[in-house]
């Protein structure tokens, strides 16, 4: 009987018509390529479907550029805020007028190359400044990147982020961080404390407040501006002490907490990822999960670094948008959009979908 | 017997469950014939959305117009700024090395 079935099925496989490709189960490409020369084994093809070969595949072209030059993306947009190589020989902070903005990652001020200002330093300047006590200039500029990008910042366009994404390809063991998923508040704390308040509450008596962010915890300072600026710099590397010595080790500290877990930094450090997160959801830029593709294998979750489950939450405060679950997804059920006017689906979680059937 | 008359039934579009890895690989698979009924379940699926339960924890879609009136809010963060003279403190500040940032104090 089984024997009957078998030619039967050669036969479709091997004369495909229009309207089998239309109708068929399989990807159009399975039966294409029985028909090419491999119409001997069609049985192969039938037996375990290629599910990354469906429908998705056509989306799934469009939207491969974006999330596999994600490391171009990210080399290009630190060589763009830090465009002025030159001062890394001339051994001097860069001058111009577009310091006056701030880039939407991570990048220290203080670099030699920097193109524009950091906006955690920048932000502590104005609020630590006798005259202010608040920047809203700085608030609104990362508020209009927020809402266009959400932490899309983070996962493409921050030099910072994308040294620990770097620092993490070494082979070595790495380690969930799932376990120690409170540690992610630790950012907040950063944000509003650290960042926001301590600048204003511990200033001396002219009304100054110090950028305690940037002078006791950021290593981006020591990595781009007190490295290269010691180097080039013999005056500068006559005065380093101990706050440089102190710099270095949380550098280093971030660097092999790198290798080990995915960015340790962004998790449970970066005021800025925690400034962002909360635009996550009211960002343009959008994660899309169909559910009527999803088949619920859980790849998505298990490939995430940022160990966010996009069914449960598309817009969680933790998604980078790297772009990993999309690529995991053998169903194309996960997307992302940018939309200004559109509306979303009122259902945002899987939990939502399934207590409404 | 059994397993090739399933595998005829799912190339041939017929419903199948998703019990098992494969079938469900096929039913990802298997779009244009049943294509009809997802959209009309999608539409049952929206309008149900609509109609849980308060006791379920439900999240609400950020209407377009909530991001339209955060980003002028910003916008309107940033002339604030502007006018109160902080781009020329952000200004001075970046232009000149912060020796608290690069580790000098």
């Amino acid at each position: 009987m089984n024997q009957q079935h078998v030619p039967d099925l050669k036969e479709k496989v091997a004369i495909p018509s229009e309207q089998h490709l239309k109708c068929s189960a399989f990807s159009g490409e399975d039966i294409r390529r029985g028909a090419a020369g491999k119409a001997d084994t069609p049985k192969k093809s039938f037996e375990k479907p290629d599910i990354r070969k469906g429908p998705a595949r056509k989306s799934e072209k469009k939207r491969k550029p974006l999330r596999l030059r994600r490391g171009w993306i990210q080399a290009v947009a630190t060589l763009l805020s830090n465009i002025h190589l030159s001062n890394f020989i001339k051994g001097r902070v860069h001058q111009g007028p577009l310091k006056q903005v701030c880039v939407p990652g991570l990048n220290c001020y203080s670099c030699p190359a920097a193109t524009a200002s950091c906006p955690v330093g920048a932000y502590q300047a104005v609020a630590g400044s006798p005259k202010h006590k608040f920047s809203f200039y700085i608030v609104g500029l990362l508020s209009i990147f927020g809402v266009f990008m959400g932490r899309f910042i983070c996962g493409f366009l921050c030099p910072f982020g994308w040294l620990q994404d770097l620092l993490h390809r070494i082979p070595l063991k790495k380690f969930s961080t799932k376990k120690v998923k409170p540690l992610r508040y630790v950012k907040y704390v950063m944000l509003f404390f650290v960042v926001g308040l301590m600048p204003v509450l511990f200033a001396n008596v002219v009304g100054m407040g110090e950028p305690y962010f940037c002078k006791y915890v950021c290593p981006q300072g020591v990595l781009e501006g007190g490295i290269p600026l010691a180097i080039a710099n013999p005056s500068i590397r006559a005065a380093l002490g101990f706050l440089f010595s102190w710099k270095t080790g949380i550098l280093v500290a971030v660097v092999i907490l790198s290798i080990l877990f995915y960015r340790p930094f962004c998790k449970w450090l970066c005021p800025l990822g925690a400034f962002y997160s909360f635009f996550n959801r009211v960002s343009f830029y959008q994660y899309q999960v169909d559910f009527d593709k999803c088949i619920d294998c859980g790849k998505c979750a298990k490939v995430c670094g940022m160990d966010v489950d996009i069914r449960k939450n598309q817009a969680h405060p933790e998604c980078i948008r790297c772009g990993e679950c999309e690529k995991a997804c053998p169903t194309g059920a996960i997307s992302h959009h940018f939309h200004i006017f559109k509306k979303k689906t009122t259902a945002t979680s899987h939990q939502d979908q399934k207590r409404t059937t | 017997m059994n397993t090739s008359s399933t595998k005829q039934n799912a190339s041939l579009g017929a419903p199948e469950r998703r019990s098992d890895g494969e079938s469900a690989g096929l039913r990802a698979n298997n779009t244009s014939s049943s294509a009809p009924e997802r959209r009309c379940d999608d539409k049952s699926a929206g309008s149900r959305v609509e109609n849980t339960s308060s006791s379920a924890p439900k999240r609400r879609a950020i209407p377009s117009w909530f991001r339209l009136i955060v980003l002028v809010l910003a916008i309107f963060l940033v002339l604030v700024g502007i006018t109160q003279g902080e781009v020329l403190t952000v200004l001075i500040k970046a232009t000149h090395l912060c020796l608290e940032c690069v580790g000098i104090g």
